[in-house]
């Protein structure tokens, strides 16, 4: 290592000494909290299985109650009609107010009902004088035989029976939290459907500028279109399964028309404090790497992604500690190279990488409450890369302008470290987010010169709701989302800015390793943007991105700066 | 500079696309009285505001009731002796249970609202009030193609028999907060595009939707047929010509109920061709599509005519940097029928123009197409420049062997086979197709494609015959017919080529 590096690690433990985890509540019971890890689809929320269990259980309670003497009479064999409710393109929408207003008068009654069902069970109990009973007439014995019919008929509806399982028993809907999903009666097996959809327009009004400047043309494109299945099976074993279609990232020369695997994971969750995870997934590393692409407060990361793997294969030992103040990811990885993209990441030696990361937020409980959403960590990567180059084409935030590669005749040559300090602040409409990275890493040319390369790049991003609505690392939920009938319910709105800046070896260029006169050796890029979050799934998204480049000798000829205007409509189900 | 075309300058797409934003949300504010969308649900058989507030109140007249009511009976000693006013709140509490459950003439109760099946949206899965819909869908088409006449002329080529999965896919459809409507489509077959459709769209009125993404432009009449709905095996010579699908944004909607439907927007203007999946544009210009269509019949008027609509479809645009077109195939997409050589490429304006018409009666079914389009094309080795016409045409029809109802869309048979039931055979329909394509010479003079080998004209004649056996079943057996006509006396190519297709469509 060279001095540098342990600088780095020495300024990482001091960073981590500073904010110890406070030791009270050691391994109590799962917290609600706001986690820095997570993935492109958040977990599936048990405590709602929960909920919804314990709805149907009531349902089936207050059904025995109706119905004691359910085995005399027969089933009839009454229909149940289906009214048509043909999911048709052209069904006007409903006024989700008109909606609204009428499920309350529901709710509104169904409690009238309970109390006055109280009411009666209380004036039964007390005996009091009631008014003397009528006859019976001659009709009543029909009346109860009606009656019983009807509770047993609902009952085989809602309850089923040994071979014809009930409304009760599987279970489908929509819940806020967990999206479309599919369910058993007791929430142990689950399935979730999601999806992202992201189209966008970019456009390059000031277009590129140096000596010998690219042409980028205005374009319509879908930067991401994906579905992913995400479930639960023996309550304790999750699994995501996120196909790629394609389309996701046309930029790629490596994966354009080659249908992939983005996720493809099984984890075991049964401990909060250590979950084991085999399969394809993030790389645990980066801070803004692991935030979803959904919830990111821009369109696309910052220039730091260019360092850090996406995606890679391998198994991984993560949890939370104290109550959620403090969790770590410890990972085993093949070794996919830093890139832009998600790759199959399959090894080209033997050699393998080692992550872990390390991420706390001391104040989550006890302290000053504006630094309750603050959180810090670092994450490291160790590993050993040959045979293949370590990096990817180094793309702009646009995707757009490839600013540096390695030569072809380049591999990685041994050992290659990453050092990821990271933070993030999130306090009432505010939020705040920092990250560094320094990669060391040995490269060859193939029968030619080996060098121990150092990359670092760095990004400061800071937020700002316009409307009265909460910052955070998850998926904002406007207060008053966007409806179209409710003046001032307007969603929420937010400015965004942001500094990022890589920087790569001079070295590199000195060694040959890449090409001086075309390639870049430091970009800086500023990004300014809006969001306009419609509601808690669609945001529309405007960012103005301008990039400088700095070449490493006087013969860099290519772009020297890039502006790049960007739209995009997200949805996410 | 023909109008419609959106010109490079920044300033003049921007506001075009900003424009295109604003008139939506303008028309929309405007129309907000105007056209209520809550009035339109009357013929989707769903339940209406209307009708929930009507058992609301009934509801609550019945808890009225009960609690004026004097107190409860007291406990009786045998189930026999139960007073009537026991029984009634017995009653009460049930049909409240059994609203809830069942639902009633008015509103859906739980069964309806869970996950299930219906012939319209498949397997789907929903919220509790409807808002959130999700609709898992898929097909399947399996086909066996043999060239019993295989090819003659000149050069004839042999074509192997084959199995083909022709296209496997899986949807993801539905709807968020009622009026966000999205769909993720991915095609798994080997030799498709992965993604299909990808878009989202806010439907909040009926005469002004807004829809971004990958979809099919509002253009040409037979490529808005989904695949699995049409009459013959593969869409008509017309689709050589016409846009299929594209990356951007399009505004559409209806008026007068079905009387007029129109579609406008803008687009990457992605190669057109039978085969092509949407590109990133190659230059900064934009291509614009727009299209009316008139049902004038849709509510009054002789019935025989209620489903005849004709219209017409416009497209300008400019195309540099890349070629305009992509090979053009036969209807059975077995052989390519003209093909840019790779050092031509777009070099200006492209124009369509595509009347069509369509019309469903009774167990009778026929559509028309007509294609002109004009392109400026240039061979970048001699540096000539043309601008060349291509034209096709198409005309099919379509009649019911059984007591069916033809459809543009899927046959939906009256009496769904069942081998079980005698005279419950399914849908069985004969359909014939016309159609045409001519090539401009003038790509040939210039040396822009290849003369022996691209037909300048191409004829193609399908007879069919379909046997829709329920709503998820359809198989196809197809004959299909070329003949190709050379430019000059160097053609060489094929004269027939021949072909008999079988197919198997599942839908779930």
């Amino acid at each position: 290592l060279r001095k540098p590096a342990l600088h780095t690690v020495v300024v990482c433990v001091l960073f981590a000494a500073v904010f110890p985890p406070f030791l009270d509540g050691c391994f109590s019971a799962t917290p609600e909290t706001t986690l820095g890890y997570r993935d492109e689809v958040p977990p599936i929320d048990q405590r709602e299985i929960d909920a919804l269990r314990k709805r149907i259980e009531e349902v089936q309670k207050r059904l025995h109650k109706g119905g004691e003497s359910q085995d005399a009479v027969p089933t009839p064999d009454r229909r149940v009609e289906r009214p048509g409710m043909d999911y048709q393109d052209d069904v006007a929408p409903l006024d989700p107010d008109e909606l609204e207003g009428l499920q309350r008068s529901v709710e509104e009654l169904q409690q009238r009902l309970t109390v006055f069902e109280q009411k009666r069970k209380a004036l039964g109990e007390h005996a009091a004088p009631a008014p003397p009973a009528a006859a019976p007439s001659p009709g009543t014995e029909q009346h109860i035989t009606a009656l019983e019919q009807r509770i047993t008929e609902l009952e085989r509806i809602l309850v089923g029976k040994k071979d014809e399982p009930g409304l009760a028993d599987l279970i489908g809907g929509w819940t806020k939290r967990n999206g479309f999903f599919l369910q058993s009666a007791a929430g142990d097996f689950f399935l979730r459907f999601t999806g992202i959809l992201q189209a966008d327009f970019r456009s390059f009004p000031g277009g590129q500028d140096g000596n010998n400047p690219g042409i980028q043309p205005s374009t319509f494109l879908l930067q991401r279109a994906r579905f992913s299945v995400h479930g639960r099976l023996y309550r304790y074993f999750r699994f995501l399964i996120t196909p790629d279609l394609g389309n996701g990232f046309t930029n790629s020369p490596l994966i354009n028309g080659r249908p992939q695997l983005f996720d493809g994971f099984v984890e075991w969750d049964r401990v909060s404090e250590a979950h084991l995870r085999v399969g394809k997934f993030k790389n645990p590393i980066g801070l803004e790497m692991l935030q979803g692409i959904q919830n990111l407060s821009f369109m696309e990361r910052s220039l730091v992604r260019n360092l850090i793997p996406n995606r890679d294969l391998g198994a991984m030992l993560s949890g939370q500690v104290l109550r959620g103040r403090l969790e770590y990811q410890l990972g085993v990885f093949n070794g996919a190279p830093s890139a832009n993209f998600a790759e199959e990441g399959k090894a080209f030696s033997t050699g393998k990488s080692l992550t872990f990361r390390w991420f706390s937020q001391p104040f989550l409980y006890q302290g000053p409450g504006w630094l309750q959403g603050f959180g810090v960590g670092f994450g490291m990567s160790y590993g050993s890369i040959r045979n293949f180059t370590g990096q990817d084409p180094m793309q702009t935030e646009s995707f757009s302008y490839t600013f540096f590669q390695y030569t072809n005749n380049v591999t990685g040559n041994g050992d290659q470290l990453r050092f990821l300090p990271q933070m993030y602040w999130y306090w009432k409409r505010a939020g705040l987010m920092g990250q560094y990275v320094r990669t060391t890493q040995d490269e060859r040319i193939i029968n030619g010169a080996a060098a121990r390369l150092t990359h670092d790049a760095w990004s400061a991003q800071a937020s700002f709701f316009l409307t009265d609505d909460t910052a955070t690392y998850g998926r904002v939920d406007p207060r008053r989302p966007f409806a179209f009938s409710k003046p001032g319910h307007w969603g929420a709105w937010e400015l965004a800015v942001r500094y990022a800046q890589i920087t790569l070896d001079p070295e590199t260029f000195s060694l040959g390793m890449s090409d001086a006169g075309v390639f870049a050796q430091r970009a800086e890029s500023t990004t300014v943007g809006l969001n306009w979050y419609l509601n808690y799934k669609v945001k529309i998204v405007g960012n103005f991105v301008h990039t400088d480049f700095t070449g490493a000798t006087s013969a860099y000829h290519a772009a020297s700066k890039e502006d790049a205007l960007m739209f995009r409509v997200q949805l996410v189900y | 500079m023909p109008l419609g075309v959106i010109q490079c300058s920044g300033l003049i797409r921007m506001l075009v696309f900003a424009g295109l934003v604003c008139a939506a949300g303008v028309s929309a504010a405007f129309a907000a009285d105007v056209d209520d969308p809550l009035q339109s649900s009357e013929d989707s058989g769903s339940p209406t505001v209307e009708d929930l507030d009507r058992q609301l109140e009934d509801l609550k007249r019945r808890l009225d009731a009960i609690q004026s009511a004097p107190g409860p009976a007291p406990k009786m000693q045998s189930p026999e002796a139960i007073a009537p006013p026991k029984l009634r709140e017995l009653k009460r509490r049930m049909n409240v249970l059994e609203s809830l459950a069942l639902g009633t003439s008015h509103t859906r109760g739980l069964v309806e609202r869970g996950p299930g099946w219906s012939s319209k949206s498949g397997f789907f899965l929903q919220s509790n009030d409807g808002n959130f819909f999700l609709s898992l869908r898929g097909y399947v088409q399996a086909d066996y193609t043999a060239h019993p006449g295989k090819q003659t002329g000149l050069e004839p080529g042999s074509f192997p028999d084959t199995f083909n999965a022709r296209r496997m896919r899986i949807f993801n459809s539905g709807r968020i907060f009622r009026q966000i409507r999205f769909e993720i489509a991915g095609d798994f077959a080997p030799h498709n595009n992965n993604l299909y459709n990808a878009f989202v769209e806010w439907d909040y009125f009926n005469w002004a939707r807004l829809r971004v993404g990958e979809f099919k432009p509002g253009v040409n009449i037979e490529m808005t047929q989904s695949a699995v709905d049409l009459h013959f095996i593969e869409r008509s010579l017309v689709q050589n010509l016409a846009p299929r699908r594209d990356y951007g944004v399009q505004l559409s909607g209806r008026f007068f109920r079905h009387m007029f439907r129109y579609e406008l927007g803008a687009f990457n203007g992605s190669p057109v061709g039978p085969n092509n999946n949407p590109q990133l544009s190659f230059s900064g210009d934009k291509t614009l599509a727009a299209r009316l269509m008139l049902t004038p019949f849709a509510t009054s008027g002789p019935a025989a005519f209620r489903e005849l609509d004709f219209g017409f479809a416009f497209t300008n645009g400019i195309i540099r940097n890349q070629t305009g077109q992509q090979g053009m195939l036969t209807q059975a997409q077995d052989r390519i029928v003209f093909q840019y050589k790779a050092n031509v490429t777009g070099d200006g304006v492209q124009s369509l123009f595509l009347p069509f018409m369509r019309w469903y009666w009774g167990r009778f079914g026929m559509m028309s197409v007509f294609a002109r389009r004009i392109e400026r094309e240039k061979n970048l080795s001699t540096g000539a420049s043309a601008a060349l016409h291509f034209e096709a045409w198409e005309a099919q029809a379509s009649f019911l062997l059984t007591d069916d109802q033809a459809s543009f869309s899927w046959v939906d048979p009256k009496k769904p086979f069942k081998f079980s039931k005698p005279g419950y055979w399914g849908a069985i329909e004969l359909a014939a197709r016309y159609s045409e394509l001519r090539v401009d010479s003038t790509a040939f003079a210039l040396d822009m494609a290849d003369i022996t080998n691209n037909p300048a004209k191409t004829k193609a004649l399908s007879v069919g015959l379909n046997w829709y056996l329920d709503h998820n079943v359809k198989m196809q057996m197809h004959w299909e017919h070329n003949d190709f006509d050379g430019a000059g006396p160097r053609y060489t190519a094929a004269g027939t080529l021949d072909s008999l297709i079988y197919r198997v469509t599942l839908v779930f």
